[in-house]
């Protein structure tokens, strides 16, 4: 036995199934003899072996159905595995479902005080972290009214408040962090943050492949159950998204629905491609991307990115201020002007996309969403075919190669 | 026995969770608990008493105007606590469903909140009752003192029936149909309206089978002062806790399966 193992969630060839059996009797029978396996099956996760470190923060990705939840489950300890073990070492605070147990009519303060037992808190332990929760929830007067006044916002927060107000030693988190708007989702962020920098294990499922590696350096891709890929979240990201590609070529979608939101934190005013009603001549001009963006003095520096779409939505490029490390400068009122040029533009002829976003200093949290904000055209001389053109060099071989 | 109180301080807030939200925006609240078992009792003893012209049988002497009311409602606070944690528990998983699917915690904790609810209701009928035997100048009395064993002996049926009818009503959903048809049957197959002494003894036979004789005689006994039989009690007190230790050990094994099926 290794004298120190800092192996904190250990799953060995775990199985989850769900039993189709319609006859109640039967599934009674069965679970009364635990013998889970016989009889017609859904399998939602197949022989999964997974280790997690103390403070590792692993992202799960894959498609709706793919597992991901279940496997969040299994972990928390709600499902049982059908095959296989698992062991977990220290306090899981499960960011699944937020509010469950919340009831409508009670107030914020007494469903905070009331539902203490469902996160192990004993009356005693939950009153004296009441304070630090309504302070962080910050939602006023509100938490003396009942819950069901709440706006959805508001629920969420007093929710995640006092779901991450345990100290956790790991945080299990399915999708919690789209919710809320932008100034709370940056505080929300702010304390997975800081919980992960004291030493929490963090376990994150997402839609969203940029936050995955954003926040985790270790990715896992789920598919029909089965994990197609453990490693660096980057490297996951690839993965997955060129399968996902490959499957969407097949199912030829149209354009995906172009998301466009702003928050208090920060809004676009204006984004144009200068002179984007004149085609632009391919390798010769510049792509200039103008952004105007408003945001609250009070935050520290937004940071903006901007992507490239070909006119089937694939992303061709991106650029973001703070991978180039471009300090974003904003007056008083936190008005700013940016501007990002793609020198002798290297696409091909077509019609094309921008998007743009304004997210935190930390490139995390989407303040401003303008996707397929604008459109450019590209014209050329000559019959290259494709989006882009590499630099090329021909040589002469040798015959006798 | 550390574990027991732990598991009792975090049940508490459970409770009285569902208590609040129960009565939150109803005019006079916690008086329902009362009003409903004291309608129930004016009913019951309206027709028994003014129409059958039913008197209580047996030895008690004490036949005074409304005895027999107060005899039906010492029987009625038992059996209407045991009835409603039955109803109730045989849809208590799918009713937190969202709980059971997504938060880690002891899913006994749900049975030990139901209870805890009904006994409080409970409790505060026995008050009422107290109240109104002292109005009457029939108590206190010293066999008042046994009112904590026959109120232990409930409370460990409710247990019971609790974590059995929680964990197989989840799987076999027609429980939901089944018990308050049982119950309300069960009414007149336990010795609320009658001593069980009275029955007649193919009654009596039946009488011995349901677990909620013992309890309801007992709290009688206890209300009223009449004797009690020791020596009958040690059997069935054994068996309560053996279908204790078989309920908790039925509710581990079926609790597996809960999240499943909801």
């Amino acid at each position: 036995m290794p004298t120190m193992d800092d192996t904190v969630i250990e799953l060995v060839e775990v199985a989850k199934s769900y039993s189709l059996e319609p006859s109640p009797w039967k599934r009674l029978w069965r679970q009364l003899r635990a013998d889970v396996t016989s009889g017609p099956h859904h399998h939602a996760l197949r022989n999964v072996n997974l280790r997690v470190r103390r403070g590792e923060a692993v992202g799960i990705v894959g498609r709706n159905g793919a597992g991901k939840s279940t496997l969040l489950q299994v972990i928390c300890g709600v499902l049982q595995p059908t095959h296989g073990h698992r062991r977990v070492d220290g306090r899981i605070a499960a960011l699944l479902e937020l509010g469950a147990g919340f009831n409508p009519e009670l107030t914020g303060r007494e469903n905070v005080r009331l539902n203490g037992p469902l996160l192990g808190l004993t009356p005693a332990q939950i009153a004296a972290r009441l304070p630090e929760i309504i302070a962080f929830a910050d939602i006023g007067a509100f938490i003396d009214q009942p819950v069901r006044s709440y706006s959805s916002g508001m629920f969420v927060r007093l929710a995640f408040s006092m779901a991450t107000s345990v100290e956790p030693d790991i945080l299990v988190i399915d999708e919690a962090l789209s919710v809320g708007d932008g100034a709370f989702a940056r505080k929300s962020f702010e304390r997975i943050m800081t919980l992960k920098q004291r030493g929490a294990t963090l376990l994150f499922c997402s839609h969203s492949l940029y936050q995955v590696e954003a926040m985790c350096s270790r990715a896992i891709w789920l598919n029909d159950g089965i994990v197609q890929f453990d490693g660096p979240s980057h490297q996951a990201s690839v993965e997955y998204s060129s399968w996902m590609g490959a499957t969407e070529a097949a199912a030829a979608g149209a354009l995906p629905e172009p998301v466009r939101f702003d928050t208090a934190s920060a809004a676009f005013v204006k984004v144009r491609v200068r002179g984007g009603d004149i085609p632009m001549r391919s390798r010769l001009d510049d792509l200039e991307i103008h952004l105007h963006f408003r945001s609250d003095p009070a935050i520290p520096a937004p940071t903006v990115g901007v992507t490239l779409h070909a006119s089937d939505g694939r992303t061709l490029s991106s650029a973001g201020s703070w991978i180039e490390g471009f300090v974003i400068r904003r007056d008083a009122s936190g008005e700013a002007r940016v501007s990002l040029v793609f020198p002798a533009v290297a696409l091909l002829k077509g019609r094309y996309f921008v998007s743009a976003y304004v997210l935190c200093e930390r490139g995390i949290n989407v303040y401003s969403s303008a996707e397929q904000i604008c459109t450019f055209n590209i014209v050329q001389d000559g019959p290259l075919q494709g989006i882009v053109a590499l630099p090329v060099e021909w040589q002469q071989d040798r015959f006798d190669d | 026995m550390g574990s027991l109180i732990d598991q009792l301080s975090l049940a508490w807030p459970l409770a009285k969770r569902d208590v609040i939200a129960r009565y939150r925006g109803s005019a006079v609240g916690l008086v329902w608990a009362l009003i409903t078992p004291l309608a129930v009792v004016a009913v019951y003893s309206l027709v028994f008493e003014g129409v059958f012209k039913a008197r209580w049988a047996g030895g008690a002497v004490d036949q005074g105007q409304g005895s027999y009311a107060l005899r039906l409602f010492a029987g009625l606070i038992v059996f209407g606590s045991i009835s409603e944690v039955a109803g109730r528990a045989t849809r208590l998983i799918q009713d937190n469903a969202n709980l059971v699917k997504r938060v880690v915690f002891p899913l006994e904790l749900l049975c030990v909140a139901l209870v805890m609810q009904v006994a409080l209701h409970g409790l505060l009928q026995a008050a009422v009752l107290a109240a109104w035997l002292l109005v009457v100048g029939d108590g206190p009395r010293w066999s008042w003192l046994w009112l904590p064993l026959a109120a232990a002996w409930t409370v460990a049926l409710q247990v019971v029936l609790a974590l059995v009818l929680a964990s197989v009503g989840c799987y076999v959903r027609d429980l939901q149909h089944v018990v308050p048809v049982l119950m309300s049957g069960l009414l007149f197959l336990s010795p609320v309206f009658y001593p069980a002494a009275a029955a007649p003894s193919a009654l009596r036979v039946l009488l011995n089978f349901n677990p909620m004789s013992m309890p309801i005689e007992l709290a009688r006994a206890a209300w009223f002062g009449d004797a009690i039989d020791w020596k009958q009690l040690a059997v069935p007190a054994l068996g309560m806790l053996l279908a204790m230790y078989f309920a908790l050990r039925l509710f581990k094994r079926l609790r597996f399966g809960f999240a499943d099926l909801v």
